[in-house]
C-alpha cells in the first residue's frame, strides 16, 4: 500500500519540542513546516473553507492535545433512548482523521475538520493511562486507538506504536489493541509486548476492499502483516466490520473467514467482531455523493430505532447467522466472538443467548488475560 | 434634504409604470397569491408601492410587484405610490429586500435570488454575504448555507417555477437531475396533490432506487426507474381515483426498492388480519419491524367489556399466528 506522506506541516508551537513532533520532523526532511501558536484556529478555517475531502489531507497537523485522551467508546453511549449490545470497551485517541478513503467510513461526516492531525504530548497520554489502571486495579481494561484514526496508518512517522506496546507491556489490568487497514507493522515487530497488544485488522472480502475501501492496503498486505505480526509473538484480531450485502456476498465472506484461518493460527486470535453495516443519514447521504456507485447503496436500509440507518433485520439475521457460523466452525473455543453496535433483540438470535451486559461481553472476549 | 426622500403619495398612472423593469425584484417571477387578487379586486391596492422616475416620465418599481400586477389585470388604471428619485441602484434593491423583510418571511429561492442579485448584479462580495447579508435574512453565516442557495436561485428558471411547492432541499436535489427527469418530477407536482412529507418520500426513493441501480450496474434514469417499478403504469390507470393513484405509485416505488422488507411487511399484515383482532383493540408492530415488543391499545367502557377484551387477547397470545409475528421481528 501506499504510505502516507503528506505535502506540509502545521506545527503548534508548544508541542515543537516534544519526541514525538521531533521524530515526525526528522521523518518527513525538507516538508515546509509552519509554526502555528493554537490548532483550534486552524481547523475552524479549515473546516470553514471545507476543501475536498482527499486533498485537504494533505497537510499533518501536530498538535497537543487538552482534554482526556482516555474515555469509554462512544458505541457504547444510549442513543434516542435506545441502547446497542457493547463490548466494554475504551478509547485513546492520540490522532485524529484517516488518509484512506474507505467510502462507508463515518469520519466523513463526523470530523469536521479537513486535516490529519497528531497529538504530540504522548507523555500527558501515558500519565493519563497510567493513573485509570492504578486507580482501578480491580477491573481489566481493552484499550483501542482506532476511533478517530487508522491505529496504525501513522506510525511509521510518530512512533506511537512503540511508545504504547512498552507501556503496556507490563499493565497486569489492561491489554491494548491497534486496529488498521494497513500494513504499518514493522514498528511493532521488534518490540518486548508482554503479550499485552492485539493487533487487529478491520477485514472484508477482496472485492469490496477492491470497490469500498480505497488507499487501503489489500487483503493480502493485510494477512501477510498478520501472519509477521504472529510470528513476533503477538496475538492477532479481525474485525468483519462492515458487513456489505452485495450479490455475492455468501461466497465472499465464507473465502474470507477460511482464508483467515488458513493463515493465522486460530489460538492466536483473542477476539473476531463482526458488525453489520450501519451509518447515519447524512452519512448515507455523503456517500451517495462521493461514492455513487457504492454497493453499500445496494441494501435495504432502514432507520432503526437509535437512530442509525442500517440493513432491514431479515437481512441482517441472514448475514450474521451465515458469517458467524463459519467463523464459529473455525475458531478456537477461547475466541471471543462478538457483535459490535447491534441491537440486543438481533444480537440475542444471532448468539442464541440471553442479551448480555456490555461488562459480560468484555469479560469474556478478554478473558484468557484476565484469568492469566 | 434627503436626496432619497420620496415626493408624496401619487396617483401614478399604472401605464406608465414599466414593471417589466426587474431590476430590483427579489423573485425572477411574481404570481401573486391568491388572497391578493381578491383583496385587490375588492378594495383596490391599500399599500402603497415604491416606484423610481425614470427618464421619459416613466417610473420603475422598487417594491409591489404583485400588487402592481394584480392592479394592471384588475383593469385598475392608476395606483397610489411612494415616488422616488433615481437612485443608486443597490441602495434601492436593499430598500426592497428591507421592505419585504418588514412583512414576510422569504422562502429558500428568495433568499437565493437576493444573495444572487448582490453578488452578480450589484458587486457585494461574498465574504460580504456572508458576514452581512447571510444574517439579515436570519440565516447561519456559513459558507455551505450561501453555496446552497446560490445554487437554488442559478436553477433554470422554467425548473424554479415548475418545482414551486416542493421543498426547496428536494428541488436542490433535483437540480442536478437531467432535464427529462426535472420534467419527470415537475408533472408529478402538477398532477397530484404531494404534500411536503410525501414529496420527501418520493424523492427519496428515486435517489435510492438510482443509487442502488448504479451499485448494481443498471441503468439508472429515473424514466427507466419510473417504468420498471410499474409506477408508470398506475400512473396511466385513469380509473383509479387521483388519491388511490399517487398512493399506489409511491407502493410501487417502495416495493422497487425494498422488495425484502415489503415482503416481510406485507407477510406481517397478512398474519395480523389472521388474528381477527376485536374492534377496540389495536396491535401495532414496531416501524421497520425494528424491535422486539408488539405494542397494543385497547379500550372499554365497563368492567364487562374489559372481560370481554381479555379473553380476546388470550385467545390471540395462543394463536400460531401471533408466534408467526414475533418470528418476524
Amino acid at each position: 500500500m501506499k504510505h502516507y506522506r503528506p505535502q506540509k506541516i502545521f506545527l503548534e508551537h508548544s508541542v515543537a519540542e516534544l519526541a514525538v513532533s521531533r521524530r515526525v520532523l526528522r521523518r518527513l526532511p525538507g516538508l515546509p513546516v509552519e509554526m502555528i501558536e493554537s490548532s483550534e484556529e486552524l481547523l475552524d478555517a479549515a473546516t470553514r473553507s471545507r476543501p475536498s475531502a482527499t486533498g485537504a489531507k494533505r497537510a499533518l497537523v501536530l498538535a497537543r492535545h487538552k482534554g482526556a485522551f482516555f474515555k469509554p467508546c462512544p458505541a457504547s453511549q444510549t442513543r434516542g433512548g435506545e441502547r446497542n449490545v457493547c463490548c466494554n470497551y475504551f478509547v485513546v485517541n492520540y490522532a485524529s482523521n484517516c488518509h484512506m478513503q474507505c467510502s462507508y467510513c463515518y469520519l466523513q461526516s463526523y470530523l469536521n475538520f479537513p486535516h490529519l492531525v497528531v497529538y504530540a504530548n504522548s507523555d500527558d497520554l501515558l500519565s493519563e493511562l497510567d493513573e485509570v489502571f492504578r486507580a482501578r486495579p480491580g477491573s481489566f481494561f481493552r484499550v483501542g486507538t482506532g476511533e478517530l484514526a487508522d491505529s496504525l496508518a501513522l506510525d511509521p512517522l510518530t512512533g506511537y506504536g512503540k511508545l504504547l506496546v512498552e507501556f503496556f507491556a507490563s499493565r497486569r489490568n489492561a491489554v491494548l489493541e491497534f486496529k488498521t487497514k494497513t500494513d504499518c507493522v514493522d514498528g511493532l515487530l521488534g518490540l518486548r509486548h508482554g503479550g499485552r497488544t492485539v493487533v487487529s485488522w478491520s477485514i472484508n472480502p477482496r472485492f469490496i476492499q477492491q470497490r469500498e475501501e480505497h488507499g487501503t492496503a489489500t487483503i493480502e498486505e493485510r494477512l501477510s502483516a498478520a501472519e509477521r505480526c504472529v510470528d513476533a509473538g503477538y496475538r492477532v484480531a479481525f474485525h468483519l466490520d462492515p458487513l456489505i450485502y452485495y450479490p455475492e456476498w455468501e461466497r465472499g465472506y465464507r473465502s474470507l473467514v477460511d482464508e483467515i484461518f488458513d493463515r493465522i493460527p486460530a489460538d492466536s486470535i483473542p477476539w473476531i467482531s463482526v458488525g453489520v453495516l450501519r451509518m447515519t443519514s447524512p452519512l448515507k447521504d455523503v456517500i451517495r455523493d462521493r461514492f455513487p456507485a457504492s454497493l453499500i447503496h445496494l441494501g435495504e436500509t432502514v432507520a432503526a430505532p437509535d437512530g442509525k440507518q442500517r440493513y432491514i433485520k431479515a437481512l441482517r439475521l441472514e448475514l450474521y447467522h451465515k458469517v458467524v457460523g463459519w467463523i464459529r466452525h473455525r475458531a478456537a473455543p477461547t475466541t471471543g466472538l462478538y457483535a459490535c453496535m447491534e441491537r440486543p433483540e438481533v444480537w440475542s438470535r444471532v448468539f442464541s443467548r440471553p442479551i448480555p451486559t456490555d461488562e459480560q461481553v468484555g469479560n469474556e472476549v478478554t478473558s484468557s488475560w484476565q484469568s492469566a | 434634504m434627503n436626496p432619497n426622500a420620496p415626493r408624496p403619495l401619487h396617483s401614478i398612472a399604472v401605464a406608465e409604470i414599466d414593471d417589466s423593469d426587474r431590476t430590483y425584484a427579489i423573485r425572477a417571477d411574481c404570481e401573486p397569491p391568491p388572497e391578493l387578487v381578491r383583496s385587490i379586486q375588492a378594495v383596490g391596492v391599500l399599500s402603497p408601492p415604491r416606484i423610481e422616475s425614470m427618464a421619459g416620465g416613466r417610473y420603475r418599481v422598487i417594491s409591489g410587484f404583485r400588487r402592481l400586477k394584480v392592479a394592471r389585470l384588475a383593469g385598475i388604471e392608476s395606483v397610489d405610490c411612494l415616488v422616488f428619485p433615481p437612485g443608486k441602484e443597490s441602495t434601492r434593491f436593499l430598500e426592497a429586500v428591507h421592505e419585504n423583510l418588514g412583512t414576510r418571511r422569504f422562502t429558500d429561492l428568495e433568499c437565493g435570488e437576493i444573495l444572487l442579485k448582490l453578488l452578480e448584479s450589484f458587486g457585494r462580495s461574498k465574504n460580504e454575504l456572508l458576514q452581512t447579508f447571510l444574517p439579515l435574512l436570519g440565516l447561519k453565516a456559513e459558507p455551505r448555507v450561501l453555496e446552497r442557495l446560490l445554487r437554488l436561485a442559478r436553477m433554470p428558471s422554467v425548473l424554479k417555477t415548475a418545482l414551486e411547492n416542493w421543498r426547496s432541499d428536494l428541488v436542490l436535489r433535483a437540480a442536478g437531475w437531467s432535464e427529462p427527469e426535472q420534467r419527470l418530477l415537475e408533472s408529478l407536482g402538477r398532477r397530484y396533490r404531494i404534500g411536503h412529507s410525501r414529496q420527501k418520500e418520493v424523492v427519496s426513493l428515486f435517489v435510492e432506487l438510482r443509487a442502488a441501480r448504479r451499485a448494481a450496474g443498471e441503468r439508472a434514469e429515473l424514466q427507466t426507474i419510473w417504468e420498471d417499478s410499474g409506477a408508470a403504469s398506475v400512473d396511466l390507470d385513469s380509473r383509479i381515483p387521483q388519491p388511490e393513484r399517487l398512493e399506489r405509485i409511491v407502493r410501487a416505488l417502495r416495493m422497487a426498492r425494498y422488495p425484502l422488507l415489503s415482503a416481510q411487511l406485507a407477510k406481517a399484515a397478512d398474519r395480523k388480519r389472521s388474528l381477527k383482532i376485536p374492534g377496540g383493540l389495536r396491535l401495532d408492530l414496531p416501524r421497520h419491524l425494528e424491535g422486539s415488543r408488539i405494542q397494543f391499545q385497547g379500550s372499554f367502557g365497563s368492567p364487562d367489556e374489559l372481560r370481554r377484551l381479555a379473553g380476546e387477547l388470550t385467545r390471540i397470545s395462543e394463536q400460531a399466528e401471533l408466534r408467526e409475528l414475533f418470528e418476524l421481528l
